[in-house]
């Protein structure tokens, strides 16, 4: 257990290290990357959950609006200049904020299609047992509900007492 | 204009000529024709009381003696009571009968019209019916027709409408059967014929007819202590030789009286001294019972008999120790007693309980040729089923003879019976089995099944077919048709007279058919009907009578819960067509095995259950999923946010790839 810490703690050095050294070497990147990507950090904020979903989508798509900024300082020049002109161009903004946006629309979103969809499979499979239940019914007669047939709706009720009828 | 009434094809009855002349106590007479023009009479008898078949059978082919012979019987459709009614069809007598009014004297007949015209008849009528087996029990003066227009010659009535002795006057029986109650004195033998036949003879040379004592039971003691001679002769004067056959008629002791034989010799001319009268032994001194003083073994039995409610007392006292060893002094009496109640130990030792049977079994002791007594009821044993068959009704009756059943006293009677025919050790077998009939209580059985039991040919009292006067099981399923198609349907076609009659009159209707109508343990839908049915089914195989719609029908409509018994309603629906194939089909049978498919009902139980299991199963899981409904939201909450990284990431992953490609390829 000592030895597999230590090797993490290790590990988390020498990427730091890495990182550190990449950044250094990357200024005006890390410079576009660290203003294009601040609805991610403000997202970041914002999520309180421990898996970060919140993160992870707005991150995912403010990425996709940022990396073509960053390419474009990596194709074209990669200087502070550069840098600077980039963060300085409203399209670009709009599209790395847009970006981040669509992200948040899709975490917003997502939740209520999938509840209209959770909603619709719950519903054909109450309808599927109903069926099922109406046919037993129909082959056994009223008495096969027993004490139990109170979860019938009020449209196989009504037919059932006209055939009782 | 009443029409004819057809019976059995040969006759013709008119309901519009009756001949009052010719009716018994228990039937009324009309005129009958036959098809060659040959007069009889039919004599329409009442239904509840049971006819003599046994003797009517006996009686076939009867020579031309000079006895109301019976030429047919059976039954009859009678429009005036609107019934079937049993009838006799008898031989029309030519003459009047002797005593057209009981009250009224007649000439009387002198030794020639007796001997020649009433008695050289009468015996070879006698020993035609002796030899057959047959007794008449029905001789007295009232029932004696004039044979002939002229009068030469006497013609004695009918005796099978009715129970042997039933109508006979107290005078005209001997002591042995005058003891017994009217209704149960029993076929008696030839012996007890020759005493009416003295009584008889008495009346025609007085010409007129004995009156009936005011107090039949101080006559009966009289008769017992005196004699039946000389409490019947009286102050009569009668020529020497009439005395004779008098007295040899008369005498109580059977064994002392005349027989056939003895008055056909006295009839060639034979005379012998009169016998004197033989008095039963008095003992020492006499023995008070009930308040009365009595002198004789008889008087006691019959005295003991009498007051059974405090006599056990007497019997278990010193007193009647005393006077039975001591004061009689018949050994034999003492060994019988002995022998029927185990000896004073015997006495002594039964249960308080048991005093009434103690009583029945010291008057069998002490007077064993009387009848048995028992609880005020005294009947010879053959005489028992009449009884029930007349007063059926009759509450008291009937526990009077199941108290009579079970007391078991007909076996301590048979061991001390110095002559035992053979019918009525067939009948002590059969009252063996009664109380096995009499504890079961269920449809079939009870007191029901010993009235059939007892009575081989008496019609089934069930008040649905009553009045169409069934006596084979073959006509119960025809009866039970025209009930069914008549209008006034009883719930079930089936009740305790019939399953009882069934039961004692078909060897075919065992236990296992008759034990289920009264089980009230299974719940199965319309068991009862399903068990009605099997019974009657079998009775219409057995009599292939034909098919049955109107019956059939009605145990379809019967047997509605059990169609509605099955769940599944294919099965149902399937079971109703073929029920209704089999009812067009008439026959029971078709309809039962429907019903006795116990695979079918189990495989629809079996289904049934596990359909119920699945509805239940269902419903259960609907539930859960109207819970789920209602928590949808918070469901995909967690679902949505996992859905939104996973597309954000994918959307991500694409657009970096593509952005990639575009900008450094």
């Amino acid at each position: 257990m000592a030895s597999k810490s230590a090797n993490a703690s290790s590990l988390k050095v020498i990427v730091i290290t890495i990182v550190g050294g990449l950044m250094l070497f990357t200024l005006p990147t890390v410079l576009v990357l660290g203003l294009g990507m601040l609805p991610t950090f403000a997202a970041m904020m914002v999520d309180q959950r421990r898996e970060k979903y919140t993160t992870l989508c707005v991150g995912c798509m403010n990425f996709v609006g940022v990396l073509p900024f960053v390419a474009r300082l990596w194709s074209e020049d990669h200087s502070y200049a550069k840098a600077f002109e980039i963060m300085a161009d409203p399209f670009a903004w709009l599209t790395m904020l847009g970006a981040a946006g669509l992200g948040w629309c899709i975490y917003l979103l997502a939740p209520g299609v999938v509840s209209m969809g959770i909603a619709m499979r719950i519903e054909q499979r109450i309808g599927r047992l109903r069926r099922r239940q109406r046919e037993l019914v129909e082959e056994w007669g009223p008495g096969v509900a027993g004490a139990l047939d109170n979860s019938e709706p009020q449209d196989s009720k009504s037919a059932k007492e006209g055939r009782d009828s | 204009m009443a029409d004819l009434v057809k019976f059995s094809d040969r006759f013709e009855i008119d309901p519009a000529q009756p001949l009052p002349d010719l009716d018994s106590p228990s039937g009324k007479a009309y005129a009958c024709t036959e098809g060659n023009g040959t007069e009889f009479f039919a004599l329409v008898c009442d239904p509840k009381v049971p006819l003599r078949i046994e003797t009517i059978n006996g009686l076939k082919g009867f020579p031309k003696h000079n006895l109301m012979r019976v030429t047919d019987h059976g039954v009859v459709n009678w429009t005036i009571s609107g019934r079937r009614m049993p009838v006799l069809i008898l031989d029309r007598p030519r003459g009047a009968r002797l005593f057209p009014d009981p009250a009224q004297a007649i000439e009387p007949f002198t030794d020639e019209q007796l001997a020649r015209g009433f008695l050289t008849p009468l015996v070879a009528t006698m020993r035609e019916m002796s030899q057959r087996g047959v007794t008449h029990r029905n001789i007295r003066p009232d029932n004696l027709f004039y044979s002939d227009p002229a009068r030469r010659s006497v013609m004695v009535g009918e005796c099978v409408s009715g129970p042997p002795g039933l109508y006979q006057p107290d005078s005209c029986e001997s002591l042995e059967c005058v003891m017994a109650d009217r209704t149960a004195r029993g076929e008696g033998g030839v012996l007890d014929d020759l005493f009416s036949v003295g009584v008889t003879l008495l009346s025609l040379l007085t010409g007129r007819m004995m009156p009936e004592p005011t107090d039949p039971q101080r006559m009966i003691f009289d008769r017992i202590n005196f004699g039946s001679y000389a409490c019947l002769v009286g102050n009569t004067r009668l020529q020497m030789n009439m005395v004779e056959v008098l007295r040899g008629l008369l005498t109580d002791e059977p064994r002392e009286r005349w027989t056939i034989r003895d008055l056909e010799l006295w009839l060639g001319g034979r005379r012998l001294t009169p016998k004197q009268v033989k008095l039963p032994t008095k003992a020492g001194r006499p023995l008070t019972v009930g308040g009365g003083t009595y002198e004789n073994v008889r008087a006691v039995a019959h005295a003991i008999g009498r007051n059974w409610n405090t006599a056990a007392e007497l019997i278990r006292g010193q007193d009647f120790d005393n006077w039975l060893r001591r004061s009689l002094g018949d050994e034999a009496v003492v060994e019988t007693v002995n022998k029927v109640t185990g000896g004073a130990t015997g006495i002594q030792s039964a249960p308080k309980e048991e005093d009434a049977r103690l009583v029945t079994r010291v008057a069998i002791g002490l007077d064993p040729s009387a009848p048995i007594r028992h609880k005020g009821f005294s009947c010879h044993i053959d005489g028992v089923g009449p009884t029930l068959a007349l007063n059926f009704n009759d509450d008291a009756t009937r526990q009077m003879i199941a108290g009579f059943i079970g007391s078991r006293s007909v076996g301590p009677w048979m061991s001390v019976q110095t002559r035992s025919k053979q019918d009525l050790l067939e009948l002590f077998s059969k009252f063996d089995k009664l109380p096995t009939f009499l504890n079961s209580t269920g449809p079939g059985y009870g007191i029901e099944r010993v009235l059939y039991e007892l009575n081989e040919d008496i019609h089934c009292m069930s008040s649905m077919i009553e009045h169409l006067y069934v006596t084979d099981p073959e006509e119960v399923i025809p009866s039970l048709e025209a009930v069914a198609q008549g209008q006034n349907r009883p719930p079930i076609p089936m009740d305790r007279h019939l399953a009882a009659f069934l039961g004692a009159r078909s060897s075919d209707i065992d236990d296992r058919l008759l034990r289920p109508l009264g089980n009230a343990t299974d719940k199965r839908p319309a068991i009862d009907a399903l068990n009605v049915m099997r019974l009657l089914a079998r009775i219409q195989a057995l009599s292939r009578n034909g098919p049955m719609p109107g019956l059939c029908k009605w145990f379809t409509e019967l047997m509605k819960p059990a169609v509605n018994g099955f769940h599944n309603l294919k099965a149902r629906a399937a079971v109703e067509t073929s029920m209704m194939k089999a009812s067009e089909s008439g026959q029971l049978g078709e309809i039962l095995k429907i019903f006795d498919d116990q695979r079918a009902q189990q495989r629809d139980q079996q289904g049934f259950a596990r359909a119920q299991q699945e509805f239940a199963h269902c419903a259960v899981q609907i539930a859960q999923m109207n819970l789920d409904l209602q928590n949808k939201d918070s469901l995909a909450a967690e679902l949505g946010e996992q859905a939104a990284a996973v597309i954000s990431g994918v959307v991500g992953s694409v657009g970096t790839t593509a952005i990639v490609i575009l900008y450094l390829v």
